[in-house]
């Protein structure tokens, strides 16, 4: 493993204030231990010749151009640049929820997530989109592979949303509805919601073709659930509180939290979409990669 | 159908009742499982309802949990704190049940509480530790040895014996309590009816089902010849019934060679002064050490101001007296106290005296005939009784006259041989006696059987008259001179009083009991009686002196014209006075009392020698005036009392002493006597006596109950923190 990667961890990145540049740096410490591009198009039909740039795949390079110039390019076909990928991005009140134990919270983590990855998708000449979204759509930039997308990533991810609460299945309706193609969608969320409403949301996006990836994001405590005295739970989204002694209870919900987990990713595998949980203390640096590569395989 | 067990219970509860307030602590589980609910954290959440689905599936298990953990912890405490008290239960029959009171022993503390065994012992193992102190550590080592399901009782040996502890108890701490409670009178125990009274009560307990039917009696007692050896036999009797009856285990805590000096007595020659007078008076020590005790100092005090010091040697257990003159500044009660220096046993170093001086005296002389007193007078005026009788400033009224006269400006009345007396006289008469006057009588020839008792001469004279004897030369009885009136006479035969002519006298009936017969007539009735009727003291002469008239019948004696005339009038006179301070010298136990003025109820003060006051109700008395009386004397002193007098509220002191018995320390040897164990100290114990480590079984099964439950709880816990993690 690259040595510079123990720079982005979430502690790291955390402390760099910009979300472009954290994001920068974290696709830079992403892409110096990537050997290729994990997002690509496939087609027969030559296009054009690209210099190789750190990450790409080598497969890809013109060998017989290098023979002959002694630079490295890489052949493109004429569907690799009709790449499209919509980012989704849960904006809702729980995603602002930060564990003692983390430095970000899910949202902020989630902005990263969009981040690195639409400067990955577009510095692949590929396009990418942005949507956030509560129970509605609260932005939507549409895909594109302009130089000038990123800022507008940053822009929209940083505008701080108008609703607390989530309405999954809602928005990926409406997102399927506004698609006219097959496109890529990584929906980045926490997805506290029921299940039911999430399958049934999942089942629609497949019908429509449409590719989606969701990256599950959660805060360890979350999962561990480490609290030892008589607590109150104040709910976020406008939802009561409740007051419980977490020792009694603290193996059930981590046994049920799991349990929604597994859950998740079945129902995401039974409707052909990529399913991978993220704990806000991980280091993206690691983690993306993994993932990145996960795609790449499949 | 259920039958109930052979088995019934009678009687049940707790040894160490406070030990109780330990259950108090079961609900410390309970106060921090609610202060722990009130010390919440807040924490914003985002999977809550994620949560609420839990704890809606879990709750009813959650709160089984709860509640059964709770319950455990709460349960464990109480059972512990029902263990530390002590629980008991008394089965009907200890025969049929093995567990409850099968090994319950009843223990009888018997301690002699007499004031010896205030004797502090100096020794190299137990440094100046009284007898006393030694008892309560001998008790505290039987009660530490006695099973955790035996009961207690404690009879104090004492003069009255008591019982602080009649009903058996299982709080063995109160036996302790109560013995240091106790305040050592300054008596000493009367044995045979202290252990007769022990029996008695055991008898009485027996009889209660409840109480154990093991019995065993700790007798503790420094056994010394002054407590022990007057009725010895009597003693050892009741001690071998009480040992034929239960086992009895002895604690001698005596010393046998104690070394004691005891100021045996103060007595002064009359307990009457003239103002400007000498008082003489004697104290008296014995010394009962083993070695002669030289320059032994003698204190006298004379109303709390020590006045005289002196000192005498006195040879190995014998006696030694110092005698000494005191002058009163003020007319009045002067109270003379004598003290040794401290020695092991301080109850008996010092004694107390009370004596009246007075500014001169006031005797009245009552006559129905011209110079009926006459030779009275003269026999008084001899001395120091009466210096102004031969002047003629005597009071001499008729029986009429009293009515008229305030009779309580008088100490003594003399009648000699009133040929008659009418009822109202006759009562103002006994008024004067029952306030504290003397009277003194002369019957003779004039004197008139049916008119002295039809005035219910008994109440006043402590006799009835029956009739004059026969006329012959009478014989005098001494009665062995243990009369102060005859004492002086004798070893001096030619004083006369035993040739003294007594030709006719009265016989007397229906002596009351505490008539004192001074002197005798052989073969007849008494010739000189005293009576004490109320508060003041009658003397009766059964033959009048006669006056020498020779008009007047044949002469019933030469009484006046013998020598031994002036020295028996002089000592009847002094018996009276002395006799009215009798009840001002008393030894410990008697009852203080007095009337007075007031023909109303009131109150009176008693001041005890450690200063308390006690104020007393005054009580009718039968004759219709009012006394206070108080009993609590068993303490050494001078007590005072402030009672109404006619001249007002006064202060009249009361000594009280120690019984004046020889304070002989040296203890008696024990009664060989098979049942009897002494035990010197826990290595002596007797051979084949059960170690006294019989626990109750309810106690030991409260505490395995809270070991297997507390095993349980530790595991129910782990169980659900498994579950939970």
């Amino acid at each position: 493993m690259n040595k510079s990667l123990k720079y982005f961890d979430p502690e790291t990145l955390a402390s760099i204030r910009p979300l472009a540049l954290r994001a920068k740096t974290l696709v830079e410490g992403i892409v110096s231990g990537l050997h290729r591009s994990p997002l690509r198009g496939h087609s027969a039909e030559f296009a054009q010749h690209r210099e190789y740039m750190p990450g790409d795949d080598l497969r890809q390079v013109d060998w017989k151009v290098y023979a002959r110039s002694d630079r490295y390019y890489l052949k493109q076909y004429e569907d690799e640049t009709n790449l499209s990928c919509y980012i989704l991005v849960d904006q809702s009140e729980s995603m602002h929820y930060r564990g003692k134990n983390s430095h970000l919270s899910k949202l902020e983590y989630a902005q990263l997530i969009a981040c690195a990855l639409g400067h990955l998708i577009v510095s692949q000449q590929d396009q990418a989109g942005l949507v956030t979204y509560t129970s509605r759509i609260e932005h939507w930039l549409p895909a594109s592979n302009s130089p000038a997308q990123l800022d507008n990533f940053v822009q929209i991810l940083e505008t701080p949303a108008t609703q607390t609460s989530t309405n999954l299945t809602q928005v990926l309706s409406d997102t399927a509805g506004r698609l006219q193609k097959p496109t890529l969608l990584i929906l980045l969320s926490d997805m506290l919601d029921e299940l039911e409403p999430v399958s049934q949301a999942l089942k629609l996006i497949a019908h429509a073709r449409h590719d989606l990836v969701l990256l599950h994001i959660f805060d360890p405590d979350e999962l561990d659930f480490p609290f030892d005295h008589t607590t109150r739970f104040d709910g976020l989204e406008n939802l009561p509180s409740l007051t419980t002694d977490p020792l009694l209870i603290a193996g059930a919900y981590r046994r049920a939290m799991k349990q929604f987990h597994r859950d998740l990713e079945r129902v995401c595998r039974q409707q052909n979409s990529d399913y991978f949980s993220l704990r806000t203390s991980e280091s993206l640096a690691q983690r993306l990669p993994h993932i990145l590569a996960s795609r790449t395989r499949s | 159908m259920t039958m109930l067990g052979p088995t019934v219970f009678l009687a049940a509860g707790f040894a160490s009742l406070w030990m109780l307030a330990w259950i108090a602590a079961a609900g410390i589980p309970i106060a921090i499982h609610f202060f722990l609910r009130r010390q919440q954290t807040k924490v914003s959440w985002a999977a809550i309802e994620l949560l609420r689905k839990v704890i809606e599936q879990e709750s009813k298990r959650l709160r089984f949990e709860q509640w059964l953990l709770l319950l455990l912890r709460t349960l464990i405490l109480v059972l512990f704190g029902l263990a530390l008290a002590r629980p008991y239960l008394e089965a009907l029959s200890s025969k049929s049940d093995p567990i409850a009171g099968a090994q319950a022993k009843l223990w009888v503390f018997v301690v002699d509480t007499s004031y010896t065994m205030a004797y502090g012992e100096s020794n190299s193992d137990e440094a100046d530790e009284s007898r006393w102190q030694r008892a309560i550590e001998k008790t505290k080592a039987r009660i530490e040895e006695s099973g955790t399901n035996d009961s207690f009782m404690l009879i104090t040996l004492g003069k009255p014996s008591a019982a602080p502890i009649r009903k058996p108890t299982r709080e063995s701490e109160r036996v302790v309590t109560e013995l240091k409670r106790l305040q050592l009178p300054h008596q000493r125990a009367d044995i045979p009816i202290g252990l007769t009274y022990v029996s008695s009560i055991l008898e009485q307990t027996k009889q209660n089902p409840a109480a154990p039917k093991k019995i065993e009696v700790v007798l503790l007692s420094d056994f010394v010849g002054a407590t022990w050896q007057p009725a010895f036999e009597q003693s050892e009797n009741a001690l071998v019934q009480l040992a034929s009856k239960y086992p009895l285990k002895v604690i001698p805590l005596g010393n046998s060679e104690p070394t004691n000096l005891v100021l045996q007595d103060l007595r002064a020659e009359s307990s009457h002064h003239l103002l400007g007078e000498e008082i003489r008076a004697t104290a008296t020590i014995f010394n009962f050490n083993s070695r002669p005790e030289s320059n032994v100092e003698v204190s006298i005090s004379l109303n709390d101001q020590k006045v005289i010091s002196e000192t005498l040697d006195i040879p190995a257990q014998s006696l030694g007296s110092v005698s000494f003159q005191l002058k009163a500044e003020d007319a009045g009660f002067n109270r003379i106290t004598a003290s040794l220096p401290q020695d092991n046993l301080t109850v008996d170093n010092q004694r107390h005296l009370v004596v009246e001086v007075r500014d001169n005296r006031r005797i009245l002389f009552v006559e129905s005939k011209k110079d009926e007193t006459r030779m009275i007078r003269l026999a008084l005026s001899a001395g120091d009784l009466l210096e102004d009788a031969t002047r003629g400033d005597v009071t001499v009224l008729s029986p009429i006259d009293l009515l008229a006269s305030n009779l309580t400006d008088w100490e003594v009345i003399v009648c000699n041989d009133l040929g008659y007396l009418d009822r109202p006289v006759f009562a103002q008469l006994q008024s004067f006696v029952q306030r504290g006057g003397n009277l003194i009588i002369g019957l003779g020839p004039a004197t008139t059987s049916a008119m002295w008792n039809n005035l219910d001469s008994e109440t006043l004279l402590g006799f009835q008259l029956v009739q004059a004897s026969a006329e012959k030369l009478w014989d005098i009885d001494p009665l062995e001179y243990q009369s102060s009136i005859a004492k002086p006479f004798q070893g001096f035969p030619d004083s006369g009083l035993l040739t003294t002519p007594i030709f006719r006298h009265w016989l007397i009936q229906d002596e009351h009991p505490e008539l004192r017969r001074d002197i005798g007539l052989v073969d007849s009735g008494p010739l000189v009686t005293r009576f004490q009727s109320g508060n003041g003291w009658v003397a009766c002469l059964l033959s009048a002196p006669s006056t020498n008239d020779s008009n007047a019948k044949s002469p019933w004696n030469a009484m006046a014209t013998w020598p031994s005339f002036v020295p028996l009038m002089q000592g009847l006179m002094q018996s009276l006075l002395d006799s009215q301070l009798e009840d001002q010298n008393l030894i410990c136990g008697d009852v203080l009392g007095g009337q007075v003025s007031s023909m109303t109820p009131s109150t009176a003060e008693v001041i005890s020698p450690n200063g308390e006051s006690k104020q007393l109700t005054t009580e009718r008395l039968g004759d219709g005036g009012y006394g206070w009386f108080f009993y609590q004397t068993q303490t050494s002193g001078m007590y005072q009392v402030k009672a109404e007098h006619k001249d007002g509220d006064r202060l009249v002191p009361y000594s009280i002493n120690l019984e004046p018995i020889t304070s002989q320390l040296a203890s008696i040897s024990l009664p060989k006597l098979p049942s009897i164990q002494p035990i010197e100290s826990n290595a002596n114990q007797a051979p084949g006596e059960p170690a006294l480590k019989a626990s109750n079984p309810l106690i030991q099964g409260l505490l395995i109950a809270v070991l297997v439950l507390l095993l349980v709880e530790s595991f129910i816990a782990w169980y659900f923190g498994q579950k939970i993690g």
